[in-house]
């Protein structure tokens, strides 16, 4: 049997990953395979934080590769063949689904200014206090977010988002049909 | 609704006891571990005791209550009169028992050399035919293991597993003879 297509998303803190995410799976009907069953069996809120400290978590016990590896066994599993996991940020994650799915990894750019402009409107919505632009521009260099400038340059695909959502779905819909 | 916590070392006995008391007063039983194992189950790893061992993480980010809560939620959906959640490890577990209005503890021990017998002879997780004997001793000085004398002493009820399976079962009738008439 041939490997599922799997797409998955790369990028700095608050390049629009999510968004480009949704695009995918409301528009192609692609399925995106996620770890919230778990925040559900522990009872705690589908939050985006709570979902990247467990997925921290799991990393660091059981390696970077656990989360590609499940994913990749849930996509073999169903019958559908199109799936996007969201969040990619080790090499070892990517080694495993290359290894494992017909892997195609878009990364997702966008200018560190416009990328601070997103984090005050999410931060006006949940009413915490917002971080400097200097102090958001030295987080990028915490571990987690290390490894995620080397996932660039293994990319399949590389698109800009300036903000434009037209133009970031007239890319996503040309990277999706090309790779059919 | 009571909960009955059950506290004891690997293999003496917890889930034995659970069972008869789920089967003969009509009650449900939850393991401690159910919700390590499901998580297990939907990262697709093998449920064994190591894994589940990493997994204690999750109590350091997401606070030490959180195994807990996630148990409360089941016990909650059951709707059921007589609960029993066995493998109580740590301090925070057996406050949450006490936190219920009608709650009730018991301690089962039993010597450790039955209780490896006992443990070779099962297959809960993939890793316990196989353990040696050394290996089943040295587990019990893990950070998960080492406090369950402690909350042993705490016990309102204490059994000492010697015997054959009738007298378990018959000390277990009297317990929750004692526990019922308080409800």
């Amino acid at each position: 049997m041939s490997k599922p297509l799997m797409f998955g998303l790369a990028g700095e803190m608050l390049s629009g990953k999510s968004a480009a995410a949704k695009f995918l799976v409301e528009h192609f009907a692609v399925k995106e395979l996620r770890m919230s069953k778990i925040l559900d069996v522990l009872d705690l809120p589908l939050s985006r934080e709570n979902q990247q400290t467990l997925a921290r978590i799991l990393r660091e016990q059981f390696g970077d590769a656990i989360l590609a590896k499940a994913v990749s066994e849930y996509a073999a599993e169903e019958k559908q063949h199109l799936f996007l996991i969201d969040g990619v940020r080790k090499i070892g994650e990517l080694e495993e689904l290359r290894k494992r799915t017909n892997f195609k990894l878009i990364y997702v750019k966008s200018p560190l200014e416009q990328r601070y402009e997103r984090l005050k409107s999410r931060i006006e919505k949940i009413g915490e206090e917002l971080k400097s632009l200097e102090a958001f521009q030295e987080s990028h260099q915490a571990e987690s977010e290390v490894d995620i400038h080397k996932l660039e340059s293994r990319a399949d695909f590389v698109i800009e988002n300036t903000g434009d959502d037209s133009e970031m779905h007239a890319q996503l819909t040309r990277i999706f049909t090309g790779s059919l | 609704m009571i909960v009955i916590g059950i506290i004891g070392a690997k293999a003496a006995g917890k889930d034995t006891i659970a069972r008869h008391i789920a089967a003969k007063y009509k009650g449900n039983a939850h393991a401690h571990s159910e919700v390590l194992e499901q998580i297990l189950r939907i990262l697709k790893l093998p449920i064994t005791r190591d894994n589940a061992i990493k997994l204690v993480a999750l109590r350091k980010n997401f606070g030490e209550n959180v195994l807990a809560n996630a148990l409360n939620k089941r016990i909650k959906n059951d709707n059921s009169e007589i609960e029993i959640l066995t493998g109580v490890r740590f301090d925070s577990e057996l406050q949450n028992i006490r936190s219920y209005p009608h709650n009730a503890l018991i301690y089962i021990d039993a010597p450790i050399e039955t209780r490896y017998l006992w443990q070779t002879q099962r297959k809960i997780r993939s890793d316990d035919s196989t353990m040696s004997y050394e290996e089943f001793v040295k587990i019990e000085k893990r950070e998960t293991e080492i406090h369950i004398q402690e909350l042993g002493a705490q016990a309102d009820y204490t059994i000492i597993n010697e015997g054959s399976l009738d007298e378990l079962y018959a000390k277990v009738d009297d317990i929750m003879q004692e526990i019922l008439k308080t409800a």
